[in-house]
């Protein structure tokens, strides 16, 4: 039996109210759903409650699961909007972010935090090259730092960013290009290590 | 092609799905301005280094799934200790409005539980009941039937949690029910007035109410044109087709408008109401379903 085809068993008893089918549910999806969040985020603690919430939302709209798209692309979904209102309370709260600048007399500086993931030694030019990156990444907006992720850090399809976005392919794949160029100029700062002319 | 322009053409050249004029345009660009193979070398340096992306990233932690599910439980807690002012609120209102009329809802409800059968509760006092913050959208027609037995319908509902079910219709005293998970609630409607009567049912579990538009036992049909809400929809419906018509709520109110004598089957009923994102089923016993 296919994956997605298991997740439609087990959606149904979750749907007759069987949690045990549920808890299934989400063994099968959190390694996933956490990978996903923590590169939205980057950040443990945030990925954890992103993806929390997700499953609490996922639960409480099971019945709304007709089964149209796979599981997957509807957690998705929701692991974005639940992302994307964090960073909306955020906001509201006014608090700094990790990637947020601040303002200095001598103009914006970068604000530092400390990055405490481990990293295998020896691989110190790797290390930073992927901190760029997320670096980059992370300084897209938010809808754009989705599409991105999912593409190239998940690899879905472009059909299935658009479904779980509900968008056109068409703006996907040119919000997508637009995000891209946004990365290279972030990027190019880094020239001296990427080698870009 | 200028060099601004070629950007946007980067990510389907890379691709490989820029094809005709567009793409010989762009080549042509590619080969002479030097500002756009600059930027094009280095948004190809982009595209590569976003592989990066790909490695495996800081592994969750080891308990991750106990976290998961204590927030759940948490949440699931917090539920059943939030009040929702607005459903008693509105579920009073109906009770204020139906003295006149003369239509008369079934007088009882029942639960069978593991079976066992245990009356309805008593209906409560104002401002008695504690009622739950709803979960769910709408409610789910796959746990409840409308069937015909000694020519009286009976509403069977089928509880996925624990959750209190009001049922309510002008003219007729209110039945609250309180259900258990998987209890099944088995409620009686009769109309023994001369027009057709709209029974609203409620869930502290659901957001949207559910209606049960029954037609006449004994007057002759009455077909009336019009527009107005989903239930008023459902009752002149049920005039039109003598048959009870179920109506479950969904998000947003919805304002409908019919001419009755277009329609004539459900198809017809259908065209209209799908504007609104519902869609329509007519069960083997006649009973009409807009969902």
């Amino acid at each position: 039996m296919s994956q997605q085809a298991e997740d439609l068993v087990l959606i149904e008893r979750a749907q007759k109210g069987d949690r045990t089918a549920f808890d299934d549910l989400i063994r099968r999806h959190e390694r996933r759903a956490y990978q996903y969040a923590y590169r939205l985020t980057s950040n443990q603690e945030e990925a954890c409650d992103v993806v929390s919430d997700a499953f609490i939302r996922v639960y409480s709209a099971i019945q709304n699961f007709k089964g149209n798209s796979a599981f997957s692309t509807w957690l998705y979904r929701i692991i974005t909007n639940c992302f994307l209102d964090l960073r909306k309370k955020e906001k509201n709260k006014s608090h700094l972010s990790l990637d947020q600048t601040i303002s200095g007399v001598d103009g914006e500086m970068e604000r530092q935090i400390e990055d405490d993931r481990p990293g295998p030694d020896g691989e110190a030019e790797r290390n930073q090259r992927e901190r760029s990156m997320e670096s980059a990444v992370s300084k897209l907006p938010e809808y754009q730092r989705a599409m991105i992720v999912m593409y190239h850090g998940e690899g879905l399809a472009y059909e299935e960013i658009a479904e779980a976005l509900d968008l056109p392919i068409g703006t996907v794949k040119s919000r997508l290009n637009r995000a891209r160029l946004q990365i290279r100029e972030h990027l190019v700062k880094d020239s001296e290590l990427f080698n870009i002319t | 092609m200028n060099a601004k322009k070629a950007q946007e053409y980067f990510s389907l050249h890379f691709e490989g799905e820029l094809t005709g004029g567009l793409l010989d345009q762009f080549e042509r660009a590619l080969k002479t301005d030097a500002q756009v193979q600059a930027e094009y070398r280095a948004f190809v340096q982009t595209m590569n280094t976003l592989e990066d992306l790909k490695a495996p990233i800081a592994e969750p932690n080891f308990d991750l799934h106990e976290v998961i599910s204590q927030r759940m439980d948490k949440h699931l807690y917090d539920l059943d200790r939030m009040p929702a002012n607005q459903f008693w609120t509105s579920w009073r209102k109906l009770a204020v409005g139906g003295i006149a009329v003369l239509a008369v809802v079934g007088a009882f409800a029942s639960i069978w539980s593991r079976g066992k059968s245990n009356q309805a509760n008593p209906i409560p006092s104002i401002g008695g009941p504690k009622i739950e913050k709803r979960m769910k959208t709408s409610f789910d027609m796959t746990r409840m039937e409308l069937m015909l037995a000694d020519n009286v319908w009976t509403l069977n509902y089928k509880s996925t949690e624990q959750e209190t079910i009001t049922i309510s219709s002008i003219g007729s005293p209110e039945k609250e029910v309180n259900l258990e998970q998987n209890d099944t609630l088995e409620s009686p409607l009769r109309n023994s007035g001369t027009d057709s009567i709209l029974v609203e049912v409620h869930s502290n579990r659901v957001q949207n109410p559910m209606f049960i538009a029954l037609p006449s036992e004994s007057a002759g049909r009455m077909r009336n044109d019009g527009n107005g809400t989903l239930g008023e929809f459902a009752t002149s419906l049920s005039v039109a087709f003598g048959k009870p018509v179920v109506a479950i709520a969904k998000e947003g109110e919805a304002k409908f408008s019919w001419m009755l004598a277009e329609i004539t089957d459900v198809a017809s009923i259908a065209e209209i109401v799908k504007a609104f994102g519902y869609s329509v089923e007519q069960k083997e016993n006649g009973v009409i379903w807009i969902l």
